[in-house]
Protein backbone atom coordinates (compact mmCIF):
# COMPACT_ATOMS: atom_id res chain seq x y z
CA UNK A 1 0.00 0.00 0.00
CA UNK A 2 1.16 3.59 -0.88
CA UNK A 3 -0.38 6.98 0.79
CA UNK A 4 -1.76 8.47 -2.32
CA UNK A 5 -0.55 12.04 -1.43
CA UNK A 6 2.88 10.96 -2.29
CA UNK A 7 2.04 10.17 -5.98
CA UNK A 8 0.83 14.06 -6.47
CA UNK A 9 3.29 15.73 -8.72
CA UNK A 10 4.36 18.19 -6.19
CA UNK A 11 4.65 16.62 -2.37
CA UNK A 12 6.21 19.27 -1.12
CA UNK A 13 3.61 21.61 -1.28
CA UNK A 14 2.48 21.33 2.07
CA UNK A 15 6.03 22.44 3.64
CA UNK A 16 6.56 24.81 0.90
CA UNK A 17 2.74 26.60 1.71
CA UNK A 18 4.13 26.09 5.80
CA UNK A 19 7.02 28.32 5.05
CA UNK A 20 4.97 31.14 2.67
CA UNK A 21 2.74 31.18 5.16
CA UNK A 22 5.71 31.95 7.89
CA UNK A 23 7.56 33.92 5.31
CA UNK A 24 4.51 36.74 4.05
CA UNK A 25 3.56 36.97 8.05
CA UNK A 26 7.04 37.79 8.96
CA UNK A 27 7.03 40.71 5.92
CA UNK A 28 3.97 41.49 7.49
CA UNK A 29 5.21 41.70 11.07
CA UNK A 30 8.22 44.19 9.65
CA UNK A 31 5.76 46.06 7.86
CA UNK A 32 3.58 46.70 10.93
CA UNK A 33 6.62 47.96 12.45
CA UNK A 34 7.73 50.11 10.10
CA UNK A 35 4.05 51.52 9.79
CA UNK A 36 3.64 52.04 13.58
CA UNK A 37 7.10 54.13 13.35
CA UNK A 38 5.85 55.98 10.54
CA UNK A 39 2.54 56.70 12.14
CA UNK A 40 4.31 57.68 15.06
CA UNK A 41 6.58 60.83 13.55
CA UNK A 42 2.96 62.55 14.34
CA UNK A 43 4.24 63.14 18.00
CA UNK A 44 6.65 65.27 16.52
CA UNK A 45 3.78 67.30 14.76
CA UNK A 46 1.77 67.27 10.98
CA UNK A 47 4.67 68.37 9.19
CA UNK A 48 6.87 65.78 10.05
CA UNK A 49 4.27 63.24 9.04
CA UNK A 50 3.80 65.26 6.08
CA UNK A 51 7.35 65.44 4.52
CA UNK A 52 8.06 61.73 5.39
CA UNK A 53 4.38 61.14 3.80
CA UNK A 54 5.44 62.88 0.42
CA UNK A 55 8.64 61.64 0.78
CA UNK A 56 7.38 57.93 0.21
CA UNK A 57 5.23 59.15 -2.28
CA UNK A 58 7.57 61.18 -4.45
CA UNK A 59 9.87 57.03 -4.41
CA UNK A 60 6.15 55.49 -5.40
CA UNK A 61 7.16 53.79 -2.21
CA UNK A 62 3.65 54.22 -0.51
CA UNK A 63 1.66 53.53 -3.91
CA UNK A 64 3.53 50.27 -4.62
CA UNK A 65 3.44 49.31 -0.79
CA UNK A 66 -0.22 49.37 -0.16
CA UNK A 67 -0.41 47.46 -3.54
CA UNK A 68 2.14 44.78 -2.62
CA UNK A 69 0.70 44.67 1.26
CA UNK A 70 -2.78 43.36 -0.60
CA UNK A 71 -0.88 40.81 -2.01
CA UNK A 72 1.15 39.67 0.96
CA UNK A 73 -2.25 39.89 3.19
CA UNK A 74 -3.67 37.59 1.05
CA UNK A 75 -1.08 35.26 0.07
CA UNK A 76 -0.59 34.70 4.09
CA UNK A 77 -4.16 34.24 4.79
CA UNK A 78 -4.37 31.89 1.53
CA UNK A 79 -0.89 29.67 3.19
CA UNK A 80 -1.75 30.12 6.92
CA UNK A 81 -5.82 29.83 6.26
CA UNK A 82 -5.11 26.19 5.24
CA UNK A 83 -4.91 25.04 8.96
CA UNK A 84 -8.81 26.73 10.30
CA UNK A 85 -11.19 24.67 11.33
CA UNK A 86 -13.19 25.15 8.31
CA UNK A 87 -15.65 22.30 8.82
CA UNK A 88 -18.77 22.00 11.31
CA UNK A 89 -17.19 19.18 13.01
CA UNK A 90 -13.56 20.88 13.21
CA UNK A 91 -14.65 23.95 14.63
CA UNK A 92 -16.87 21.61 17.21
CA UNK A 93 -13.97 19.49 18.16
CA UNK A 94 -11.61 22.63 18.90
CA UNK A 95 -13.88 24.85 20.21
CA UNK A 96 -14.94 21.27 23.36
CA UNK A 97 -11.29 20.72 23.67
CA UNK A 98 -10.11 24.36 24.04
CA UNK A 99 -13.20 25.10 25.99
CA UNK A 100 -11.89 21.69 28.23
CA UNK A 101 -8.32 22.07 28.53
CA UNK A 102 -8.07 25.39 29.88
CA UNK A 103 -4.70 26.31 28.37
CA UNK A 104 -3.74 30.03 27.27
CA UNK A 105 -1.90 28.78 23.81
CA UNK A 106 -4.76 27.06 22.86
CA UNK A 107 -6.91 29.44 23.68
CA UNK A 108 -4.75 32.10 22.05
CA UNK A 109 -4.80 30.35 18.81
CA UNK A 110 -8.75 31.18 18.11
CA UNK A 111 -7.66 34.49 19.23
CA UNK A 112 -5.50 34.71 16.10
CA UNK A 113 -8.03 32.93 14.20
CA UNK A 114 -10.80 35.48 14.70
CA UNK A 115 -8.39 38.31 14.55
CA UNK A 116 -7.14 36.94 11.38
CA UNK A 117 -10.68 37.12 9.94
CA UNK A 118 -11.52 40.64 11.50
CA UNK A 119 -7.87 42.18 10.52
CA UNK A 120 -9.33 41.38 6.52
CA UNK A 121 -12.39 43.44 7.48
CA UNK A 122 -10.60 46.06 9.32
CA UNK A 123 -7.83 46.38 6.56
CA UNK A 124 -10.49 46.70 3.09
CA UNK A 125 -12.02 49.54 4.82
CA UNK A 126 -8.39 51.34 5.98
CA UNK A 127 -7.41 51.12 2.60
CA UNK A 128 -10.15 51.98 1.30
CA UNK A 129 -10.50 55.32 2.98
CA UNK A 130 -6.51 55.90 2.39
CA UNK A 131 -6.33 54.95 -1.44
CA UNK A 132 -9.79 56.95 -2.04
CA UNK A 133 -8.05 60.22 -0.25
CA UNK A 134 -4.55 59.66 -1.88
CA UNK A 135 -2.17 61.65 -0.78
CA UNK A 136 -1.65 61.00 2.77
CA UNK A 137 -1.81 64.16 4.71
CA UNK A 138 -1.70 64.40 8.14
CA UNK A 139 -4.44 66.69 8.72
CA UNK A 140 -6.56 64.39 6.95
CA UNK A 141 -6.25 62.01 8.70
CA UNK A 142 -6.36 63.53 12.07
CA UNK A 143 -9.87 64.69 10.31
CA UNK A 144 -10.50 61.28 9.49
CA UNK A 145 -10.06 60.06 13.18
CA UNK A 146 -11.49 62.79 15.06
CA UNK A 147 -14.26 62.30 12.58
CA UNK A 148 -15.72 59.09 15.01
CA UNK A 149 -13.47 57.00 12.67
CA UNK A 150 -10.46 56.92 15.70
CA UNK A 151 -13.85 54.14 17.29
CA UNK A 152 -12.81 51.97 13.98
CA UNK A 153 -8.98 52.48 14.73
CA UNK A 154 -9.16 51.62 18.43
CA UNK A 155 -10.10 48.08 18.07
CA UNK A 156 -8.58 47.45 14.69
CA UNK A 157 -5.65 48.65 16.97
CA UNK A 158 -6.08 45.54 19.63
CA UNK A 159 -6.89 43.12 16.85
CA UNK A 160 -3.58 43.49 14.90
CA UNK A 161 -1.59 43.63 17.64
CA UNK A 162 -2.98 40.48 19.09
CA UNK A 163 -2.95 38.63 15.74
CA UNK A 164 1.16 39.94 15.50
CA UNK A 165 2.11 38.84 19.00
CA UNK A 166 0.56 35.69 18.99
CA UNK A 167 1.64 34.87 15.36
CA UNK A 168 5.22 35.61 15.73
CA UNK A 169 5.22 34.12 19.05
CA UNK A 170 4.13 30.53 17.39
CA UNK A 171 6.81 31.48 14.38
CA UNK A 172 9.47 30.91 17.29
CA UNK A 173 7.57 28.14 19.08
CA UNK A 174 7.40 26.42 16.42
CA UNK A 175 10.64 26.77 14.41
CA UNK A 176 12.96 27.01 17.19
CA UNK A 177 13.81 25.43 20.86
CA UNK A 178 13.60 28.99 22.53
CA UNK A 179 12.67 28.76 26.21
CA UNK A 180 9.03 29.20 25.55
CA UNK A 181 8.50 31.08 29.16
CA UNK A 182 10.73 33.84 28.17
CA UNK A 183 9.09 33.75 24.70
CA UNK A 184 5.84 35.00 26.71
CA UNK A 185 6.88 37.13 28.26
CA UNK A 186 8.54 38.82 24.82
CA UNK A 187 4.86 38.07 23.31
CA UNK A 188 3.12 40.42 26.06
CA UNK A 189 5.39 42.59 26.13
CA UNK A 190 5.58 43.28 22.34
CA UNK A 191 1.39 43.22 22.26
CA UNK A 192 0.51 45.34 25.23
CA UNK A 193 4.10 48.05 24.66
CA UNK A 194 2.97 48.04 20.54
CA UNK A 195 -1.13 48.47 21.63
CA UNK A 196 -0.01 51.52 24.19
CA UNK A 197 2.03 53.32 21.57
CA UNK A 198 -0.72 52.79 18.51
CA UNK A 199 -3.32 53.94 21.01
CA UNK A 200 -0.87 56.62 22.20
CA UNK A 201 -0.73 58.24 18.27
CA UNK A 202 -4.04 57.51 17.97
CA UNK A 203 -5.01 60.20 20.30
CA UNK A 204 -2.43 63.13 19.11
CA UNK A 205 -4.09 62.11 15.72
CA UNK A 206 -7.36 62.61 17.03
CA UNK A 207 -5.89 65.85 19.50
CA UNK A 208 -4.64 67.29 16.21
CA UNK A 209 -8.33 66.49 13.80
CA UNK A 210 -10.45 68.05 16.76
CA UNK A 211 -9.23 71.61 15.64
CA UNK A 212 -10.23 71.02 12.27
CA UNK A 213 -12.95 69.20 12.52
CA UNK A 214 -14.84 71.83 14.85
CA UNK B 1 -22.63 11.19 33.37
CA UNK B 2 -22.67 9.38 36.51
CA UNK B 3 -21.77 10.56 39.53
CA UNK B 4 -19.83 8.79 42.64
CA UNK B 5 -19.14 10.19 46.23
CA UNK B 6 -16.32 8.78 47.91
CA UNK B 7 -14.63 10.06 50.78
CA UNK B 8 -10.70 11.25 50.61
CA UNK B 9 -7.74 10.43 52.96
CA UNK B 10 -4.25 11.54 52.58
CA UNK B 11 -2.45 10.14 50.06
CA UNK B 12 -5.59 9.31 47.40
CA UNK B 13 -4.59 8.95 44.21
CA UNK B 14 -7.09 8.84 41.19
CA UNK B 15 -6.31 5.16 40.55
CA UNK B 16 -7.28 4.22 43.92
CA UNK B 17 -10.08 6.08 44.16
CA UNK B 18 -11.22 4.55 40.85
CA UNK B 19 -10.54 1.36 42.01
CA UNK B 20 -12.49 1.89 45.27
CA UNK B 21 -15.69 3.03 43.32
CA UNK B 22 -15.40 0.07 41.29
CA UNK B 23 -14.99 -2.52 44.33
CA UNK B 24 -17.50 -0.65 46.18
CA UNK B 25 -19.76 0.96 43.96
CA UNK B 26 -20.00 0.22 40.58
CA UNK B 27 -18.01 -2.97 39.63
CA UNK B 28 -19.34 -2.11 35.83
CA UNK B 29 -16.53 0.96 35.88
CA UNK B 30 -14.14 0.58 32.51
CA UNK B 31 -10.64 1.81 33.43
CA UNK B 32 -7.21 0.86 32.60
CA UNK B 33 -4.30 0.74 34.73
CA UNK B 34 -0.95 -1.94 34.75
CA UNK B 35 1.45 -0.25 36.52
CA UNK B 36 -0.09 2.41 39.23
CA UNK B 37 3.61 3.79 38.38
CA UNK B 38 3.14 6.61 35.99
CA UNK B 39 5.21 3.96 33.94
CA UNK B 40 2.79 1.96 31.87
CA UNK B 41 0.43 5.56 30.58
CA UNK B 42 -2.85 2.71 30.83
CA UNK B 43 -4.13 5.31 32.99
CA UNK B 44 -4.54 8.33 31.16
CA UNK B 45 -7.99 10.35 31.12
CA UNK B 46 -9.23 13.55 31.01
CA UNK B 47 -9.48 14.91 34.42
CA UNK B 48 -10.73 17.97 35.01
CA UNK B 49 -10.31 19.08 31.04
CA UNK B 50 -6.74 18.30 31.39
CA UNK B 51 -5.59 14.85 29.73
CA UNK B 52 -3.03 13.34 32.76
CA UNK B 53 -2.69 10.10 34.30
CA UNK B 54 -4.78 8.65 37.38
CA UNK B 55 -2.08 7.10 38.87
CA UNK B 56 0.35 10.36 39.56
CA UNK B 57 -2.55 12.60 40.12
CA UNK B 58 -3.32 13.13 43.87
CA UNK B 59 -7.30 13.56 44.87
CA UNK B 60 -6.11 16.53 47.22
CA UNK B 61 -4.72 18.63 44.27
CA UNK B 62 -8.26 18.75 42.58
CA UNK B 63 -11.33 20.74 43.67
CA UNK B 64 -13.90 19.27 45.05
CA UNK B 65 -15.74 17.87 42.10
CA UNK B 66 -13.71 16.35 40.02
CA UNK B 67 -14.62 15.48 36.72
CA UNK B 68 -13.33 12.51 34.47
CA UNK B 69 -13.59 11.45 30.62
CA UNK B 70 -12.41 9.46 28.31
CA UNK B 71 -9.21 10.79 26.26
CA UNK B 72 -10.46 12.21 23.21
CA UNK B 73 -8.88 11.38 19.39
CA UNK B 74 -8.96 7.88 20.51
CA UNK B 75 -11.30 4.95 19.74
CA UNK B 76 -13.41 4.65 22.94
CA UNK B 77 -13.50 0.80 24.66
CA UNK B 78 -16.08 1.81 27.45
CA UNK B 79 -16.35 4.34 30.72
CA UNK B 80 -12.85 5.78 30.93
CA UNK B 81 -11.20 3.12 28.99
CA UNK B 82 -9.68 4.00 25.29
CA UNK B 83 -7.72 1.97 23.22
CA UNK B 84 -4.21 3.79 22.60
CA UNK B 85 -3.01 1.04 21.24
CA UNK B 86 -4.26 0.68 17.85
CA UNK B 87 -3.26 4.07 17.29
CA UNK B 88 0.38 4.14 18.72
CA UNK B 89 0.43 0.56 16.52
CA UNK B 90 -0.58 2.61 13.08
CA UNK B 91 2.10 5.28 14.28
CA UNK B 92 4.71 3.42 14.80
CA UNK B 93 4.12 1.66 11.65
CA UNK B 94 3.93 4.94 9.83
CA UNK B 95 7.35 6.54 11.16
CA UNK B 96 8.68 3.42 10.35
CA UNK B 97 9.56 2.97 13.96
CA UNK B 98 12.94 0.92 13.92
CA UNK B 99 16.58 1.10 12.77
CA UNK B 100 16.64 1.10 8.79
CA UNK B 101 20.27 0.04 8.20
CA UNK B 102 21.59 -2.50 5.16
CA UNK B 103 24.10 -3.59 7.22
CA UNK B 104 23.85 -7.53 7.96
CA UNK B 105 23.22 -8.18 11.78
CA UNK B 106 26.10 -9.81 13.11
CA UNK B 107 25.62 -11.70 16.89
CA UNK B 108 29.04 -12.29 17.38
CA UNK B 109 30.12 -8.50 16.64
CA UNK B 110 31.16 -5.68 19.30
CA UNK B 111 27.80 -3.44 19.29
CA UNK B 112 28.74 -0.07 17.04
CA UNK B 113 29.28 2.97 19.74
CA UNK B 114 27.68 5.82 20.00
CA UNK B 115 28.52 9.64 21.85
CA UNK B 116 27.38 9.17 24.97
CA UNK B 117 25.54 12.95 24.20
CA UNK B 118 23.67 11.32 21.45
CA UNK B 119 23.15 8.10 23.37
CA UNK B 120 21.10 10.48 26.54
CA UNK B 121 19.68 12.41 23.88
CA UNK B 122 17.82 8.89 22.67
CA UNK B 123 17.38 7.76 25.93
CA UNK B 124 15.54 11.17 27.19
CA UNK B 125 13.07 10.89 23.80
CA UNK B 126 12.91 7.32 24.56
CA UNK B 127 10.92 7.61 28.03
CA UNK B 128 7.48 8.35 25.85
CA UNK B 129 4.95 6.24 27.82
CA UNK B 130 3.14 6.62 24.95
CA UNK B 131 -0.15 7.43 27.22
CA UNK B 132 -1.69 9.82 24.45
CA UNK B 133 -2.15 12.42 26.73
CA UNK B 134 -0.12 14.71 24.25
CA UNK B 135 -2.53 13.58 21.26
CA UNK B 136 -5.73 14.18 23.43
CA UNK B 137 -4.98 17.88 24.17
CA UNK B 138 -3.88 18.47 20.60
CA UNK B 139 -5.80 20.66 18.31
CA UNK B 140 -4.28 19.51 15.39
CA UNK B 141 -5.13 15.76 16.56
CA UNK B 142 -8.69 16.58 17.65
CA UNK B 143 -9.70 18.02 14.44
CA UNK B 144 -7.88 15.96 11.59
CA UNK B 145 -7.47 11.98 12.79
CA UNK B 146 -4.43 11.99 10.30
CA UNK B 147 -2.34 13.90 12.16
CA UNK B 148 1.04 11.91 13.58
CA UNK B 149 0.78 13.93 16.87
CA UNK B 150 3.64 15.02 18.89
CA UNK B 151 4.25 11.08 19.59
CA UNK B 152 4.96 10.44 16.48
CA UNK B 153 7.14 13.28 15.73
CA UNK B 154 9.15 12.68 18.63
CA UNK B 155 9.28 9.19 17.56
CA UNK B 156 10.87 10.13 14.07
CA UNK B 157 13.13 13.15 16.13
CA UNK B 158 14.36 9.78 17.94
CA UNK B 159 15.46 8.02 14.90
CA UNK B 160 17.01 11.35 13.35
CA UNK B 161 19.44 11.46 16.92
CA UNK B 162 20.25 7.10 16.28
CA UNK B 163 23.24 7.06 14.31
CA UNK B 164 22.49 3.56 13.42
CA UNK B 165 19.81 5.26 11.16
CA UNK B 166 20.79 5.14 7.72
CA UNK B 167 17.52 7.39 6.43
CA UNK B 168 18.31 10.67 5.66
CA UNK B 169 15.82 14.15 5.19
CA UNK B 170 14.46 12.75 1.79
CA UNK B 171 13.66 9.12 3.56
CA UNK B 172 11.69 11.02 6.25
CA UNK B 173 10.19 13.79 4.24
CA UNK B 174 8.19 10.86 2.58
CA UNK B 175 7.12 10.13 6.19
CA UNK B 176 6.17 13.58 7.93
CA UNK B 177 6.81 16.04 5.17
CA UNK B 178 3.32 16.38 5.16
CA UNK B 179 0.03 18.36 6.92
CA UNK B 180 -0.44 14.99 8.68
CA UNK B 181 3.48 15.31 9.26
CA UNK B 182 5.55 18.08 10.65
CA UNK B 183 3.35 21.11 9.08
CA UNK B 184 0.22 20.07 10.76
CA UNK B 185 1.61 21.08 14.26
CA UNK B 186 0.09 24.36 14.82
CA UNK B 187 2.62 25.33 17.66
CA UNK B 188 -0.07 25.54 20.38
CA UNK B 189 2.23 23.20 22.52
CA UNK B 190 -0.60 21.82 24.65
CA UNK B 191 1.25 18.91 24.17
CA UNK B 192 4.53 20.01 26.09
CA UNK B 193 2.86 21.43 28.59
CA UNK B 194 0.50 18.08 29.48
CA UNK B 195 2.86 15.43 29.05
CA UNK B 196 3.09 13.61 32.05
CA UNK B 197 6.73 12.69 31.55
CA UNK B 198 8.52 16.09 30.58
CA UNK B 199 9.37 14.84 27.51
CA UNK B 200 11.16 18.21 25.53
CA UNK B 201 8.02 18.04 23.02
CA UNK B 202 8.66 21.47 21.60
CA UNK B 203 12.17 21.73 20.67
CA UNK B 204 11.86 17.87 18.94
CA UNK B 205 8.79 19.47 17.06
CA UNK B 206 11.08 22.21 16.10
CA UNK B 207 13.97 20.15 15.29
CA UNK B 208 11.44 18.00 12.75
CA UNK B 209 9.70 21.04 11.60
CA UNK B 210 13.34 22.14 10.20
CA UNK B 211 14.84 19.38 9.45
CA UNK B 212 11.45 18.74 6.68
CA UNK B 213 11.78 22.19 5.40
CA UNK B 214 15.58 21.54 4.81
CA UNK B 215 14.37 18.56 3.04
CA UNK B 216 11.56 20.20 0.85
CA UNK B 217 14.31 22.33 -1.17
CA UNK B 218 16.74 19.52 -1.53
CA UNK B 219 17.66 17.88 -4.67
CA UNK B 220 14.85 15.49 -5.29
CA UNK B 221 16.03 11.69 -5.94
CA UNK B 222 15.91 9.81 -8.55
CA UNK B 223 13.93 6.54 -8.58
CA UNK B 224 13.61 4.23 -11.31
CA UNK B 225 10.41 2.19 -11.47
Amino acid sequence: MIEQWKLLKNPRLAARFDLIGMVTGLLLVFFMFGHAMMLATIVFGAETMDGLSMWLEDLYLAQAGAVGIVFVVLIHFVTAGRKLPLRVNEQKMIWRLTRRLSHLDTWLWLVQVVTGMLILLFVAVHLYFVLTTFPIEAVKSSTRVASNFGYFYAPMIIVIWLHLGIGLYRIFVKWTPFNRKILKVFKWLLILGFIADSLLVLKTFWAIGLQYVN
Amino acid sequence: MQEYQLEEYPGLNLYIALNKIREEQDSSLQFDFVCRAGICGSCAMVINGRPGLACKTLVSTLPKTITLNPLPVFKLVGDLSVDTGTWFREMAQRAGSWIHTDKEFDPEAVEERMSNEQALEIYELERCIECGCCVASCGTANMREDFMGAAGLNRIARFMIDPRDQRDGSDYFEVVGSDDGAFGCMGLMACDDICPKDLPLQSQLARVRRAMAKAAFAPKKKVAF
